[in-house]
């Protein structure tokens, strides 16, 4: 980390200094398709929201591709209730938000720019309750409130865009995104910086918390996935993006302290929990 | 073509060398386990905490157990878990007490769920990097995904009628934010 910390320093002083010499040599002209304004955009952390589910679209489209969605209605149904009901605590609560449980045993859950949230049918088969349930969504939900997946593809771009990698190839805006995002879904496999993965943690608990259920049914989550083996396949690409369920647990309860202590119960939801046939 | 535009072209491409080392380190192998790893047996307490004679932060206190001593989990409630430690029993914060399977306090009550449950290993579809590598986008698939979400009226319903009362709560704090600027290595977030 600290290595990839001194790289990113002088990659950033070399970008520096290499946009304004292209400025110089050719002045600034109007992006001419939309693809390069959404590029710029991107480059600049000025995505606009409908770039941004652009952006996130494709992404579970493509995820999709890679694990379709659990063919039971009235669960995706479910989880788009609790889903929508939790991310409405949040500071995006007008987004198109999109909630599915994916067909794989693989235990995880993936956010995608533009409120895409994903849980697999391994994990969501784990939940013992309905705050469980939020808790996850909460996760992934504050990954997609506080832009995580789109931060790391500008680091992404801010590379790409130097080499003009980008714009030689583009055919079509829907080439570009996905050139934007690279091959198919792999940017739901690459890893977010490690506060990052805290700070959702953070904020999944507390929204869970502000919609009205038991504010420790993400830790006791956490505390599950802790009893599956660390070479468990199931839990490796989870594990390899994040960091490991008995960290997050002593991260969380360092910063809840006893600000959990004053806050009245809330529901678990067990009677309402949907579970899998 | 001036200096000025030749040296920062170099540059680029010297840096262009660096982008599959930067892309490889985008995704670093998980970092060893933390110093302070759980006991091989046993639970211990992951920081100190009072024990108290209910599951309520206004019982008595009984007892200040330092982190690292060692208790016996014996059943939880709410937020809270019941330990044995030192001749005495008690409640301590369940986010304070960790399990040997690497948990917090829940881990041992909450016994696995899939204890004795035999998993198929043929025709499992996992989703490893390389799956998501090679992944179409399916458009059929996330029509029905749009066919399933719910506008914020509805949702709305679903709470009153679940019995969901929204409550206000700040978000929790994180460490100081001498350790935040690794959030924006590029320094590029407007
Ligand atoms: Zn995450």
């Amino acid at each position: 980390m600290k290595m990839h910390h001194r790289l990113s320093v002088l990659l950033l002083a070399a970008w520096a200094a290499f946009v304004p010499a292209q400025a110089a040599e050719a002045p600034a002209s109007a992006p001419s398709k939309p693809g390069e304004q959404l590029l710029q955009a991107l480059l600049a952390g000025k995505t606009s929201q409908a770039e941004e589910v652009q952006i996130g679209r494709r992404i579970a489209g493509n995820l999709l591709g890679a694990a379709p969605l659990v063919a039971d209605e009235t669960l995706q149904r479910y989880v788009n209730r609790v889903g929508r009901w939790v991310a409405l605590q949040g500071e995006r609560p007008d987004l198109a938000w999109h909630f599915g449980v994916i067909d794989s045993e693989d235990i995880n859950a993936f956010a995608a720019p533009g409120g895409y949230v994903f849980i697999t049918k391994g994990l969501y088969r784990r939940l013992n309750d309905e705050a469980e349930l939020a808790g996850v969504l909460g996760h992934e939900i504050a990954h997609v409130q506080r832009k995580h997946h789109l931060k790391l593809l500008r680091q992404t771009q801010v590379i790409a865009a130097l080499g003009g990698l980008l714009g030689s190839k583009v055919k079509d805006e829907e080439q570009l995104v996905q050139n934007l995002i690279g091959n198919g879904a792999e940017i739901a496999a690459r890893s977010l910086d490690r506060e990052a993965e805290h700070e959702a943690d953070r904020m999944g608990l507390v929204l869970a918390a502000r919609a009205g259920y038991d504010a420790y049914g993400l830790p006791a989550v956490l505390a599950e996935i802790g009893h599956v083996g660390r070479s468990d396949k199931r839990v490796s690409l989870l594990y390899k993006t994040h960091p490991l369920p008995a960290e997050r647990l002593t991260r969380l309860g360092e910063a809840a302290g006893d600000r959990l202590d004053t806050l009245a119960p809330g529901q678990d939801g067990s009677g309402r929990f949907y579970r899998l046939p | 073509m001036s200096l000025y535009f030749a040296a920062p072209l170099s540059l680029a491409a010297a840096l262009l060398l660096s982008v599959d080392a930067v892309l490889a380190m985008g995704t670093p192998p998980q970092a060893p386990p933390a110093a302070d790893q759980p006991a091989a047996t046993g639970s211990s307490m992951l920081k100190q905490d009072d024990l108290r004679a209910g599951p309520d932060a206004n019982a008595r206190i009984l007892a200040r157990l330092a982190q690292g001593q060692g208790v016996k989990v014996l059943a939880s409630q709410g937020g809270w878990t019941q330990v044995s430690a030192a001749g005495q029993t008690g409640w301590v914060r369940v986010l304070s007490v960790r399990s040997p399977a690497g948990g917090v306090g829940l881990g041992e009550v909450v016994a696995p769920r899939e204890a004795g449950k035999v998993v198929a290993v043929a025709g499992v579809r996992g989703l490893d990097e390389e799956d998501l590598r090679a992944a179409r986008f399916d458009g059929g698939e996330l029509r029905r995904l749009d066919g399933y979400a719910l506008d914020r009226e509805e949702a709305e319903r679903f709470a009153r009628a679940a019995g969901l009362l929204p409550r206000t709560m700040p978000y929790l704090k994180g460490p100081a934010p001498a350790r935040e600027p690794a959030n924006d290595p590029w320094g590029i977030n407007p």
